[in-house]
């Protein structure tokens, strides 16, 4: 976008059936036991300026899926196409290029920075390490990055230790901004801060996607933080996608059962609401290593049938732009 | 709410952390009040002195470094400060439940999840061994853990979270106390599960007629459990009231700067978050708490700390200017 002339409205980035499946090994020779299904053939494509929402509960995948489609894992099948070039199956050396086009900003504020170097340290070396600048560019570079998320300039030379959670988080979203990336993972970026310090991040992402052009795939369990900032929605349920589409239309009228159920218990900040209202499922998430069969849901749906236990239900559009994987909706 | 005097009545409470020369002010003067029946959530964010404050008055605060520095706990017509040591463990693990956030640190794991149950009703209520199994197999049962007979003699790492979080509940449940406290009960949990936990709470509290306690962060945790909340800012309690009222109306800058906070309906768009930072604790602000992150500060809350006002209809707010701010809010 700031650099290519020719532009189409080709995906930012197209992630087609994409596996990954992580071993469990046993024993003095390391047997391979059984297979964690984190993420089971998962099909979706951000725009450029877009952000996709990823929601799903602990043990859905969505943060093997960001990680994934970043190839900080390696992906077990399907690929990954970054304005339009598949780096699904690059070694480590070809796909680095591409990595400034695709940068991550992690949850935790405290362990994802090194605490040995300040601030302007950490922010500056995807810069060195991809030869982008040095010295006094550098220098400068980095300086603007502060001014842009918001961090005062004197703190350059601060260690991290000597931030509050949310300003650390600012220092992330500095350094994955560095490289002028097309596309930010951001996986549960603002879930371990302070409610009032989550508006201000969300603020901050809001703003440097409207002057950036960035594409974000938004990786989170807050439902109502997904709602503020995305524009699609992707609900995922034990390594698969079970709905996607617009925001709108996911809030307005969630069309898979796990939607519904996920949308229902979300806590809403309004004493008016009746609890009675709500959707309780029954049970926990079932493990991952051996998920049901047929759909992965169906043992704490409410409406599962017969059919639910043996066939998986195919990921297909119910309404125009509205994608859900469920057989009741066969006849929709 | 049945009965109208408290059962638990906490007076200008006060907590300090001492570590070397540091002293910090985790709970500066804070006032609870809890009758039967009813759900008071305290919400605050992290540092606030929220699960400070009922760690104290439970005596399960760590000390050193935390020290009660004031006030009283009174539950029941006993004064807990004063209580002995033994006496007050009676009251604290009998007539008053606790949760806590993480359930895996309540339980131990070298015991069955049985063996505990039943330890409550061997110690607190001086069953025999048999009836204490039973009375454990019917706790189970009652906070929806499926195969209950069997999945006692499990130990707690065999459980989900869910399911550890519902242990939880039934030893705080087992003694039958007239009062639970539950901190963040359903943080470390999934939202279908927290779902869960909560509805148990409700429906095990309605049946019973106890009072709750719930420290929660999250605003709608408060919302759809509570009958009246406190915000807590800075170890203090800055507005408490009816949660209705409270969250149409609020009644102080930092209950507003909260709810503008959260994210809602609305379609994208700007939130309104507080500025700044929440205090260090070591070195609270002169005057109002609140007043670097306040938009409505003048020189007054500079300078003088906002006395807790009492209003009709039960509400009560620690701010100079609450008139304005809930014309404005």
């Amino acid at each position: 976008m700031r650099d290519t002339v020719n532009e189409t409205d080709r995906p930012v980035l197209e992630v087609s059936g994409l596996t990954k499946h992580f071993g469990v090994h046993r024993g003095l020779t390391r047997r391979l036991v059984a297979k964690v299904h984190a993420v089971d053939g998962v099909s979706f494509s951000v725009g450029r300026g877009e952000t996709l929402g990823i929601v799903g509960e602990s043990g859905c995948g969505k943060s093997t899926l960001g990680k994934t489609v970043l190839r900080l894992l390696e992906p077990t099948d399907g690929s990954i196409r970054l304005n339009g070039t598949d780096i699904s199956h690059m070694s480590d050396r070809g796909v680095r290029p591409y990595r400034r086009q695709m940068q991550i900003v992690f949850q935790d504020p405290y362990s994802s920075l090194n605490p040995r170097l300040s601030a302007g340290e950490i922010v500056g070396e995807p810069l060195t390490i991809h030869g982008v600048a040095k010295g006094r560019e550098k220098k400068e570079r980095v300086a603007d990055l502060f001014q842009r998320v918001g961090l005062p300039a004197e703190s350059v030379d601060k260690h991290p230790h000597e931030f509050s959670g949310g300003q650390r988080q600012r220092i992330g979203i500095a350094r994955a901004l560095s490289l002028n990336p097309d596309v930010i993972v951001c996986d549960e970026p603002v879930s371990a801060l302070d409610v009032s310090i989550q508006a201000q991040v969300v603020n901050l992402l809001i703003d440097l996607q409207e002057e950036f052009g960035l594409s974000y795939l938004f990786i989170a369990h807050d439902l109502a933080v997904v709602r503020h900032i995305s524009h699609r929605v992707a609900v995922m349920y034990l390594g698969r996608i079970v709905e996607i589409t617009s925001k709108d239309n996911l809030f307005a009228e969630p069309l898979h059962p796990y939607s519904q159920a996920l949308l229902s218990a979300i806590p809403k900040p309004d004493p008016k609401i009746k609890r009675s209202d709500k959707i309780i499922l029954k049970g926990d998430v079932p493990s991952p290593i051996a998920p049901p069969a047929g759909c992965h849901f169906h043992t704490r749906c409410p409406h599962a049938m017969e059919r639910c236990r043996v066939e998986p239900p195919v990921l297909r559009e119910v309404r125009p732009g509205h994608m859900a994987s469920c057989h009741l909706l066969d006849d929709v | 709410m049945t009965d109208d005097t408290p059962m638990l009545d906490v007076r200008d409470l006060r907590v300090e952390f001492r570590t070397g020369r540091r002293v910090v002010n985790a709970v500066n003067g804070v006032d609870f009040q809890v009758r039967s029946g009813e759900t008071l959530a305290v919400l605050g964010e992290s540092g606030s002195g929220k699960s400070v404050s009922f760690d104290a008055v439970l005596g399960v605060l760590e000390s050193p470094p935390g020290f009660v520095t004031g006030g009283s706990a009174v539950f029941q017509g006993d004064d807990l400060f004063s209580l002995p040591a033994r006496a007050r463990r009676a009251v604290c693990g009998r007539r008053i439940g606790m949760i806590f956030q993480d359930p895996l640190s309540a339980l131990n794991p070298v015991y069955t999840v049985g063996w505990q149950l039943s330890e409550m009703f061997r110690v607190h209520l001086k069953t025999g061994a048999k009836e204490a199994e039973e009375r454990a197999v019917q706790l189970l049962q009652r906070v929806g853990i499926p195969g209950a007979g069997d999945r006692i003699n499990d130990y707690p790492h065999q459980f989900s979270g869910g399911m550890r979080q519902r242990l939880v509940i039934a030893m705080a449940l087992g003694a039958s106390p007239d009062l639970v406290v539950a901190d963040e009960p359903t943080t470390a949990l999934d939202v279908t599960v927290e779902a869960q936990i909560l509805d148990l709470l409700q429906s095990l509290q309605k049946e019973q007629g106890i009072g709750l306690v719930l420290i929660t962060h999250s605003m709608g945790v408060a919302a759809e459990m509570a009958d009246r909340v406190s915000v807590m800012y800075a170890g203090k309690v800055v507005e408490s009231g009816n949660v209705v009222d409270l969250f149409e109306k609020p009644a102080h800058p930092y209950t507003v700067g909260l709810l503008g906070s959260i994210p809602g309906e609305g379609t994208g768009g700007r939130l309104v978050p507080i500025s700044g930072q929440p205090p260090d604790l070591a070195r609270i602000p002169k005057g109002c708490a609140f007043h670097p992150r306040c938009r409505f500060a003048q020189d007054i809350c500079r300078r003088e700390t906002p006395p807790l006002q009492r209003f009709g209809d039960g509400r009560s707010v620690a701010c100079h200017f609450s008139t304005e701010v809930m014309a404005g809010a």
